[in-house]
């Protein structure tokens, strides 16, 4: 009794993923097998596919509805936040099948922050082996001015532990320059005006 | 709506299919790549865009928004931080906009010009070998996958996910040779579709500090005859493979502008600062301050600072020497 | 500006792909499965046009069977819902303009009609209750198999991708759904009751 158990529960296992388009091909001849003459695995069949199609139509309009979550929180030194990416992942898909009644309003900038915007989940990109961890490698010694040093793959503490404030402005000063350059001389690229913009304030 | 590729772009496409029929496969590969990388650039002039992206460098993340679209065959863009102090760039033809707070404003400085466009992947040059990965999905898309290996470590490698039906960049990384990211650009949300209404491209009201930018054809910057002989007398002795002078600037500090296509490294050289020495790399950008003896004796301040690893900056600024033969 | 958003393909693009490889090969019941899985959506895309509900049901039963009939020349390179959504659209005007022109499963007995299988009126998307009851159960399930089956219906992420992002083996991503969908399966089970599923 218990072996058919198991066999039921994988069975309906394999119907799952089939409905991921994740079943391996015996899995699907499987079902395919059980489904004839059996109309409780249509049925269940049809269930999750009516459980799916609610949950993408559903989660679009209550989207609508609900409040704007807030926005993600900066990334600290540690692999994405993957539960902030959870939470977000149903705002993406608001904001990309939203048509129409969106108007790009230029922005307004005050002296005050901008408003922070909706929230966007990651966009999820994956490859074969990616691991969204964080980029170069700030520890608490870090923070006193200085960046960990790379010199190809190894680490190595070269800077000094910490940069008299002028230095780090002037240092700003011409960071901002050079990224300015590049941004006139990219001919319209989209990465050096993004640095541009995205560069941090001046300390 | 779904908006149909221009021309140019299918054409590159298709150009990349009947590549991939006839060469042989690892060169039919680095065509394909090159071909891809092409269409790229051609798919962000020439499409009407709207998307909000990340970018991510260090431990910290922030998000913009891009505005792309045309006035007649002029190319309006518009640029925005999203969290953080208010910052915009505003392209409107040949005219740029930095927009920010008062106190960001920057003086007016002589504005070097080059020849060949920096950053440009739709000229990748020869140091770099360009593969095509496998197609995968970003962001509910399927993308393909796109890697330009520097070959050495002295510079560093980058990857792309290009959208396979537009060719627009979904991510982009700058990584270490074969190492970790140092820079992720992602678009979190896109749209592509009609012409944005010329409004989404005004300027916005007070208070702003508008720092226009010299347009791009600006010509080349000199200072008197005296200034532009000292900056001659300046010799870089090594660069990364592939770099070239691309222009340089005999102001006020010295500007020179080294770069491959793709990075770009500029080196000031000034007689009237002196920071502390140190070397540093900020995400994808080395910084790199040092000081030697120009040929007449008096003490310069070297900055290097560009899209290299931290070691490249380091020897580009050690490599620096007067022209002159020692008297 | 009412910019258009890119057509994302739809999470279940992929999936049918096992499916249609049989059904494309004659397997009756692979397309069973597909048409039990579209008809809902059918019928609401057909009810702007035909207007009544049993009208409905007739138009999309028809187009079904339309589809089943034109299979080997689905060439595969639209998205197969597309592909139905035209021809049921065209069912539709034409049951609308003409509702005396006979529909396929009063055609010749030569023709070949397969046994499509057909469930109650339960099965509608617009009902409130069941979006309800469904978005109440994906509330209550724990994390980790909520956040499996938001990943993989919302993002339209693989196996692979979600086990990337959740760190876990595929086959934990795999049966992290399978009971998300259980959950979910039996909070509406009562629902759906009385139709005898």
């Amino acid at each position: 009794m218990k072996d058919e158990q198991q066999r039921e529960q994988r069975l309906r296992q394999a119907l799952s993923a089939l409905v991921d388009g994740e079943a391996h091909e015996l899995e699907v001849s499987q079902v395919l097998a059980r489904a004839r003459g059996h109309d409780d695995v249509k049925a269940r069949w049809a269930r999750y596919q009516l459980v799916s199609a609610a949950l993408q139509a559903g989660g679009q309009a209550r989207l609508e509805q609900e409040e704007t979550p807030p926005p993600p929180a900066k990334a600290s030194a540690g692999p994405w936040s993957f539960a902030a990416a959870a939470a977000l992942t149903l705002a993406l898909t608001v904001l990309l099948r939203t048509t129409g009644g969106e108007s790009a309003v230029p922005s307004e900038l005050a002296a005050s922050p901008a408003t922070p915007p909706a929230a966007f989940a990651l966009a999820g990109a994956f490859e074969a082996g990616f691991q969204p961890v964080a980029l170069g490698g700030r520890s608490d010694a870090d923070r006193k001015g200085a960046s960990l040093l790379r010199y190809g793959e190894a680490s190595a503490w070269v800077s000094p532990a910490t940069v008299r404030g002028a230095t780090q402005r002037h240092l700003q000063t011409l960071m901002r320059r050079h990224a300015e350059l590049n941004m006139l001389d990219s001919a319209g690229a989209l990465v050096p005006a993004v640095r541009l913009v995205a560069l941090a304030d001046a300390p | 709506m779904r908006r149909r590729a221009p021309l140019a772009l299918r054409l590159c496409l298709g150009g990349l299919i009947m590549l991939s029929g006839g060469a042989t496969g690892a060169e039919a590969t680095a065509a394909s790549g090159r071909a891809w990388l092409e269409a790229m650039a051609a798919a962000l002039r020439a499409n009407a865009y709207e998307g909000v992206l990340s970018y991510a460098r260090d431990d910290a993340v922030t998000e913009l928004r891009l505005v792309h679209g045309h006035q007649g065959s002029a190319i309006y863009e518009r640029l925005s931080r999203l969290d953080g102090a208010p910052k915009e760039m505003l392209r409107r033809g040949d005219e740029l906009f930095l927009l920010g707070q008062e106190d960001e404003a920057l003086p007016p400085a002589a504005v070097p010009r080059v020849q060949h466009p920096v950053t440009n992947f739709g000229d990748v040059p020869e140091t770099y070998q360009v593969q095509l990965g496998t197609p995968v999905r970003v962001g509910g898309r399927r993308a393909q996958h796109i890697l330009v290996d520097p070959q050495d470590a002295t510079r560093f490698a980058y990857q792309l996910w290009l959208d396979e039906e537009t060719a627009l960049p979904l991510r982009m990384t700058m990584n270490y040779h074969q190492g970790a990211p140092v820079e992720v650009v992602q678009f979190r949300a896109l749209a592509v579709g009609e012409e944005p209404p010329e409004a989404a491209f005004a300027l916005a009201g007070q208070p702003v500090h508008q720092h226009p930018v010299a347009p791009a054809q600006a010509a080349l910057a000199h200072g008197s005859e005296g200034v532009a002989l000292e900056a001659l007398r300046w010799r870089i002795a090594w660069v990364p493979p592939g770099f070239q002078l691309l222009a340089e600037v005999a102001d006020q500090p010295v500007m020179l502008r080294l770069g491959d296509g793709l990075a770009t490294v500029t080196v000031f050289i000034d007689a009237e600062v002196e920071d502390e020495p140190l070397a540093a790399q900020h995400g994808p950008t080395a910084a790199v301050v040092r000081h030697l003896r120009h040929c007449d004796g008096r003490p310069h301040q070297v900055t290097v600072i560009g899209e290299v690893p931290v070691g490249s900056a380091e020897r580009i600024a050690q490599s620096l020497h007067c022209a002159d033969p020692p008297s | 500006m009412a910019l258009a958003a890119l057509e994302y393909p739809s999470p279940e693009a992929g999936a049918d792909q096992a499916l249609l490889k049989r059904a494309l090969a004659g397997d009756h019941h692979a397309f069973d499965l597909l048409a039990l899985k579209y008809r809902p959506r059918l019928k609401h895309l057909v009810m702007r046009t035909v207007k009544s509900v049993d009208d409905a049901d007739d138009v999309v039963q028809d187009a079904l069977l339309r589809a089943f009939r034109a299979l080997p020349s689905f060439r595969g390179d639209a998205q197969f819902y597309t592909w139905l959504c035209r021809i049921a659209i065209n069912v539709a005007k034409s049951h609308v303009t003409h509702p005396s022109r006979r529909l396929m499963r009063d055609a010749e007995p030569e023709t070949e009609v397969p046994e499509l299988t057909q469930f109650g009126p339960e099965h509608d998307l617009a009902s409130e209750q069941l979006q309800a009851v469904i978005f109440s159960a994906l509330q209550a399930l724990p994390e980790a198999l909520r956040t499996a089956l938001t990943l993989r219906e919302f993002e339209g992420l693989s196996y692979e991708e979600i086990g990337h992002l959740m760190r876990t083996p595929v086959g934990t991503v795999r049966s992290r759904i399978f009971r998300a969908r259980e959950a979910l399966d039996a909070a509406i089970a009562p629902l759906l009751e009385d139709n005898g599923l």
